[in-house]
């Protein structure tokens, strides 16, 4: 039993040839003795002539060949497409130019505190006071700022250091002196007040 | 019987449980084999840029090809593109082809491997078309010809299209391995060491997967094979 087992395995391949001489030889004559795997074999070559007689091979539709040589022609035209592209990319990923930009790159990052301690002379500093009238103060000639600085405590602030409630009160970042002109200008007091200044 | 049949046995059924589909590194067919087949002398040709060479693979196996995709998804349509794909990734791979098997090795494993995602991909069961004749759209009523009783031709032909039709249909509810092994050994008359070597596995596996798709066929074609 134990060898039918073991035979049965190979039958599939030695009914239609495709075991090897090492397996032919013991299959053989396990057959000659076995009624049972005689049978299976039998049974197993009516199954490859069943399976080649009821699956006929198919033809392929008559345009098979022509859309796939459109394919193909597509293909081609693509790589080629690609080629062109990567002489482009090529220039771009020259071997030189990529350390050449690591140290561009790693410049910027170090510089970086640098650029930042520079910055007020770059960007303008918002103006921030405590109420309209300082801030006006503040662009006023030395004498009236004084004045100014009598009638209202300053707010003063290290440009580089504005405290963090400031910084999340974007209200106090309002140029109030803009307000104040258009007050000046709408009560008609403008040119005299220009004169001034 | 010999303790080396024994041995073969177990290994078989080992392989069979273990490493069903496991990618066997370095496993190709013996040298000898592929050295004297033309067609890996035509592929090394496609591979310098002849595109004759290339035309001449595919007129020779293209048909071969479609019919293995057709038994597989039972599309013809789809069988058709799944064989175009495969030329299409040999063609693209040309620069990288190192022979290692037979070229039919190397076209059935692209072709497998395609068909197998197709599966994978989309749910086969069930979805069967006609033997003959191109296949039904959605909602699209076949013209059903009633079979002349006088006319036995016409009955064994319609009895072998019903034949075909079951068969087809055992075959789609084998699982995809076996399916694979039974299709390549049966239909494309490739040998065990070539259908190995196609699902990136051992010879014994090999044997193991036709046998049991073997025994499902048998089971349920009986009435037939009696």
């Amino acid at each position: 039993m134990k060898d039918c087992e073991t035979i049965r395995v190979e039958l599939p391949g030695y009914a239609n040839g495709k075991l090897g001489d090492d397996f032919v030889a013991p299959v053989r004559a396990h057959l000659q003795s076995c009624a049972a795997c005689r049978a299976e074999l039998g049974q197993l070559e009516r199954l490859d002539a069943l399976l080649l007689e009821a699956l006929p091979p198919i033809t392929p539709s008559a345009s098979f060949a022509s859309r796939f040589a459109n394919r193909l022609a597509a293909e081609a035209g693509d790589s080629e497409s690609h080629s062109d592209a990567r002489g482009w990319l090529g220039w771009l990923l020259q071997p030189w130019l990529i350390p050449v930009a690591a140290v561009a790159l790693l410049a910027l990052v170090m510089l970086q505190p640098w650029f930042a301690d520079h910055s007020t002379s770059v960007f303008p500093v918002p103006v921030v006071g405590g109420s309209p009238s300082t801030v006006a103060a503040a662009k006023k000639p030395a004498s009236d700022a004084k004045l100014a600085e009598r009638s209202t405590p300053k707010v003063t602030l290290a440009a580089n250091n504005p405290p963090s409630e400031l910084l999340q009160r974007p209200e106090l970042f309002v140029d109030y002196s803009v307000i104040r002109d258009l007050d000046i200008l709408e009560s008609g007091q403008g040119d005299g007040e220009s004169h001034a200044g | 019987m010999g303790a080396k049949l024994a041995s073969i046995g177990r290994a078989t059924l080992l392989d069979a449980i273990e490493t069903p589909m496991a990618k066997i590194e370095g496993q190709a067919g013996s040298e000898a084999s592929w050295r004297s087949d033309p067609d890996v002398g035509v592929m090394q040709r496609v591979k310098t840029g002849d595109s004759n060479a290339f035309r001449e693979l595919f007129t020779k196996h293209a048909d071969a090809v479609v019919n293995f995709a057709y038994r597989f998804v039972n599309n013809r349509h789809r069988a058709e593109e799944l064989a175009q794909d495969a030329f299409l990734q040999i063609y693209r791979a040309r620069a990288r082809y190192e022979p290692k098997a037979r070229f039919t090795t190397y076209l059935y494993r692209v072709v497998t491997n395609l068909c197998l995602n197709e599966l994978r991909r989309f749910d086969y069961q069930g979805r069967t078309e006609p033997l003959e004749g191109r296949p039904l759209a959605d909602g699209e009523e076949g013209i059903r010809e009633l079979a002349d009783e006088k006319i036995p031709v016409a009955e064994d032909r319609l009895a072998g299209v019903e034949t075909g039709t079951r068969i087809q249909k055992v075959l789609d509810k084998l699982p995809p391995n076996q399916k694979s092994a039974l299709l390549l050994s049966r239909v494309q008359g490739l040998s065990y060491q070539e259908v190995a070597d196609c699902l990136e596995t051992t010879e014994s596996a090999v044997k193991s997967l036709i046998f049991r798709a073997t025994q499902t066929l048998r089971e349920e074609l009986a009435d037939l094979l009696s």
